[in-house]
C-alpha cells in the first residue's frame, strides 16, 4: 500500500482533490493526543492501493498553532510517504513558497498545478515543464473540480523522486554559509531522529520554528544558544530578525521561480470583479445578504417538514407493530423507547441537518462565506471580535457542535474561546424545531421571529460584555477571499457526509438512551420526584406546569426532545389545552437560552476547558433563568 | 497615504506583531509587492485588497499597519489608511 499526503494551502482546492480520488470512502481520523482531524481515504488505481491523508491546509510548513503543529509532526514521522503538493496556479508565487518548504524536507513529491483553467482566466500562463525542471520534481496540472488530471497525479508518484534541493533551491551565499555553518553543529543523531537533512533543520531552527526548537531544547537545551548566536549574526548583517531573513530568501527564491515560469496575457475585467461589486457593496451587500439567509432557511425548513412528517409517520406505524407483537412490560419499553429515539433522530433532525450541510457547503465552496466574513466584519467588532468569527455564528443555526469547532480557526485563544462559547447560544437547528413547532405553530410567526431577534440581541449584549472584561483586542481580519467557484457535486456530497456522520455516531445514540431513560423513568414513577425536586424553578420562578421538569432534563441529551417530551410529558398533542401563552413564551425562552446539549459540551470541553465549560453551562443557564423571568412578566403585562 | 478604489500601491513596511506579520506575509504581502485597494467597504469595515492575483480581506487596524507608496515612488511612506481606525470599536 502506498500512502500519500495530500498538502495545501487553504483555498487551493485540496479536499476537492481529496474527494474526487476517494468519494465517499473516507474516514476522519485524529492526530494522536490532538482535537485536529485529517481525512483518509484510500484508492484502488490498476491494481495498486493508495491510501489517501488530506491534511488540514495550511499557509506555511511553520507551526503557528496546536493544529498546525500537529500536522507538521505528521508530516515528518510519514517518511515513507509522498507529498503531494496541490497548489493553485492563479496564486502561484504565494503557494511556492510553501513548495520549497516542503523539498527542503527532501521527501518524494509531486506538484499538482490545480485550477489551471482559472488561472488561465485569470491571464496567467504556467510552464509546466520548466517549472518540474526548476523544482525538479514532476509537476501535473489539473482541474480537480471536474477530476481532471488527478489520477496522473497519483501515477506520478510511482517515480518516488526526490528533488535535487541542494543544486536548485539555494539562499543568497551569506545566509546560506550561516545554515551550513549551524547544520554542521547540530548533533548527527537529533538530525538523524527527524529524517530531515541537517541544512532543512538549521533553516527552521533559525526561523525559530516551535516544532524544532521545542526538540532542540528536548535534546540538548545548551544548543539553543548556538541557535541564536547564528541569528544574531544574521540579523546584525540585515538589520532585521533572522526569522524575517530566511522568510524574505524564500520569498525571493519563489518569486525568481515563479518569473521563469509564468507569462501574462491580457484579459477582459473578469465577472467575478464586477459580481464583487455588487456582492461586497455597502448596501446591496447587505441586503443579498439577508436575501441568502432567508432563502437558505426556507428551503431548509421547506425540505425538512416535508420529509419530517413522512418519516415520523412510519416510525409511529412501526410502534403501534411493536405493540401488538409484545407484551406489556420493561422489554416494550425499551424497545419502544428505542424505536422512538431512533424516529427522532431520522425524523426530526436529519430531515433538516441534510439540507442545512448541504447549503452550507454550497455557501462555503462557491466563496460566499468569506464573502459574509467581510460584511459581518464591521458588526463583529462591535462585539470584540472579527469578520471571521461569523462562521461559527452561521454554522451555530445548524448546529452548535460544528460551531465550536470551527471558532478554532481564529487567531487568538480570546477570540476562540468568546466565539466559541457565545455561538452555543445560537438557536441550533434542534431549538428551531421548538421554536416553530412551539412558539411559531401555537402564537404565530411574529412571535417566533421575535424570539430569534432577541436571541441575536442577547448574543451581541454578551459579546459587548464580553470585550469590556476582557480588553485585549481582536487582531482583526486578515482573510482570503477566494474566487467564486461552481461548486462540483461530488465535493459537496462528500462534504455533507462526512459532517454527517458526526450525527449518526454522536446525536442519535444520545437520542435513543434519552428516549429509553425517560421511559424508565415513568416506569418507576421516578418522573414525579424528578419534577418535584425541578418545582422551585419551574412552577414557583417560571410558573410553568411541574410536568415540564423532566423535559428539560432531556432537553440537555438533545434539544428538541424538550419539545417532544413535552407533549408526552402533559399527556397531550394540544399545547394550548394546559399551558397558557405566557407559559409557552416562558418555557420556549427558557429552552432556547438554557444550558447546551450534552454533545456540545463534550465539543465545548475538548476546546476550550473545563473552567470554560462549567462557565458556560451555568451562565447560560442562569442566563435563562433571568429571560424567561422576564419574559414571564412582561408576557403577564401584554396579556 | 490613504489609497483610493482601484489605485496601485507598492508595499513599503509592514510593522506589528510578528504573528500577523506572518500571516499577511503568507498572503503575499510582502515589501516591495505592488496591491491594489480593490474594494471597501462602508465606515469603519474591512478593505478588500489584490495582492499576486488573489483577493484579500484586511481589517482596517491591520490595514493601517501597512505602509505603502503609490506605484512608482519610493520616498514617501505613507499608510494604507488613516491611522485613527483601530482594530477594536
Amino acid at each position: 500500500m502506498q500512502r500519500i499526503l495530500l498538502t495545501g494551502q487553504p483555498n487551493s482546492g485540496k479536499s476537492t482533490f481529496f474527494n474526487s480520488l476517494t468519494g465517499y470512502k473516507a474516514l476522519t481520523g485524529n492526530f494522536p493526543g490532538a482535537t485536529v482531524s485529517y481525512q483518509i481515504g484510500s484508492l484502488n488505481l490498476m491494481g495498486t492501493l493508495y491510501s489517501i491523508v488530506d491534511l488540514p491546509g495550511a499557509y506555511s510548513l511553520i507551526p503557528s498553532d496546536k493544529a498546525e503543529f500537529e500536522t507538521k509532526k505528521f508530516i515528518i514521522n510519514e517518511q515513507d510517504s509522498t507529498i503531494v503538493n496541490v497548489v493553485d496556479a492563479s496564486v502561484m508565487s504565494r503557494s511556492l513558497e510553501m513548495t520549497i518548504e516542503l523539498i527542503e524536507l527532501q521527501r518524494p513529491i509531486v506538484v499538482a498545478l490545480n485550477m489551471v483553467d482559472s488561472a488561465r482566466k485569470k491571464g496567467i500562463l504556467i510552464d509546466a515543464k520548466k517549472l518540474a525542471q526548476l523544482l525538479d520534481a514532476p509537476v501535473v496540472e489539473t482541474i480537480a473540480n471536474h477530476g481532471k488530471g488527478t489520477l496522473d497525479v497519483i501515477r506520478a508518484t510511482h517515480g518516488k523522486h526526490i528533488p535535487a534541493n541542494a543544486t536548485t533551491l539555494r539562499y543568497q551565499r551569506d545566509v546560506e554559509n550561516e545554515i551550513v555553518e549551524l547544520a554542521e553543529k547540530l548533533p548527527e543523531d537529533l538530525v538523524a531522529s527527524f529524517h530531515v537533512p541537517g541544512r532543512t533543520v538549521a533553516i527552521r531552527l533559525l526561523e525559530n520554528d516551535p516544532f524544532y526548537v521545542k526538540e532542540l531544547e528536548r535534546f540538548n537545551g545548551s544548543l539553543l544558544e548556538v541557535v541564536s548566536e547564528c541569528q544574531q549574526r544574521l540579523e546584525e548583517r540585515h538589520g532585521r530578525p533572522a526569522n524575517f531573513v530566511i522568510a524574505a530568501e524564500r520569498h525571493n527564491l519563489a518569486m525568481s521561480i515563479f518569473e521563469q515560469v509564468t507569462s501574462f496575457e491580457r484579459t477582459k475585467p473578469t465577472l467575478e470583479s464586477q459580481l464583487d461589486t455588487i456582492i461586497l457593496h455597502p448596501f446591496w451587500g447587505y441586503l443579498i445578504l439577508l436575501t441568502v439567509f432567508y432563502l437558505f432557511f426556507t428551503a431548509v425548513f421547506k425540505t425538512g417538514s416535508y420529509f419530517e412528517g413522512f418519516i415520523l409517520s412510519q416510525f409511529e406505524a412501526l410502534g403501534k407493530l411493536l405493540g401488538g407483537w409484545m407484551s406489556q412490560g420493561l422489554g416494550l419499553l425499551i424497545t419502544n423507547g428505542f424505536v422512538q429515539g431512533l424516529g427522532a433522530g431520522l425524523g426530526i433532525a436529519i430531515p433538516y441537518i441534510i439540507p442545512f450541510l448541504v447549503g452550507l457547503s454550497f455557501l462555503e465552496d462557491t466563496g460566499y462565506m468569506a464573502r459574509i466574513a467581510f460584511l459581518a466584519d464591521n458588526v463583529m467588532h462591535r462585539i470584540g471580535l472579527h469578520g471571521k468569527a461569523v462562521i461559527p455564528f452561521v454554522l451555530g443555526y445548524g448546529c452548535s457542535v460544528p460551531a465550536v469547532m470551527a471558532a478554532r480557526n481564529l487567531e487568538t485563544r480570546r477570540d476562540q474561546v468568546v466565539a466559541a462559547s457565545l455561538s452555543v447560544l445560537v438557536p441550533c437547528s434542534a431549538r428551531t424545531v421548538i421554536i416553530f413547532g412551539l412558539v411559531g405553530f401555537y402564537l404565530g410567526p411574529v412571535y417566533a421571529i421575535g424570539l430569534y431577534i432577541l436571541n441575536v440581541f442577547v448574543i451581541g449584549a454578551l459579546g459587548r460584555i464580553a470585550a469590556m472584561l476582557d480588553p485585549r483586542i481582536t487582531p482583526g481580519l486578515v482573510l482570503e477571499i477566494p474566487a467564486y467557484h461552481m461548486p462540483s457535486l461530488k465535493n459537496v456530497a462528500a462534504k455533507t457526509w462526512i459532517r454527517l456522520k458526526d450525527f449518526f455516531t454522536v446525536v442519535i445514540p444520545f437520542l435513543i438512551i434519552g428516549t429509553i431513560a425517560l421511559g424508565l423513568l415513568e416506569y418507576y414513577h421516578l418522573d414525579t420526584t424528578v419534577n418535584a425536586a425541578l418545582s422551585p424553578l419551574t412552577v414557583t420562578i417560571l410558573g410553568l406546569p411541574k410536568a415540564v421538569g423532566t423535559t428539560l432534563i432531556f432537553g440537555i441529551f438533545k434539544k428538541e426532545l424538550s419539545l417532544m417530551m413535552l407533549f408526552q410529558a402533559l399527556g397531550t398533542n394540544t399545547i394550548t389545552d394546559v399551558m397558557t401563552i405566557q407559559q409557552i413564551v416562558t418555557f420556549s425562552v427558557f429552552t432556547v437560552f438554557y444550558i447546551p446539549c450534552i454533545s456540545t459540551i463534550a465539543v465545548l470541553y475538548r476546546e476550550t476547558g473545563w473552567k470554560n465549560t462549567l462557565g458556560v453551562a451555568f451562565g447560560t443557564t442562569g442566563l435563562a433563568v433571568l429571560l424567561a423571568v422576564t419574559a414571564r412578566l412582561v408576557m403577564g403585562i401584554v396579556l | 497615504m490613504e489609497l483610493r478604489v482601484g489605485e496601485t500601491a507598492k508595499v513599503m513596511k509592514i510593522s506589528g506583531g510578528f504573528r500577523m506579520q506572518v500571516q499577511l506575509k503568507n498572503l503575499g504581502f510582502h515589501e516591495g509587492v505592488t496591491v491594489i485597494l480593490a474594494k471597501k467597504s462602508a465606515i469603519s469595515g474591512p478593505l478588500m485588497v489584490a495582492v499576486n492575483g488573489s483577493n484579500v480581506a484586511i481589517g482596517r487596524g491591520i490595514a493601517s499597519k501597512i505602509l505603502v507608496s503609490p506605484a512608482g515612488d519610493t520616498t514617501e511612506d505613507a499608510h494604507a489608511t488613516d491611522s485613527a481606525h483601530g482594530a477594536a470599536k
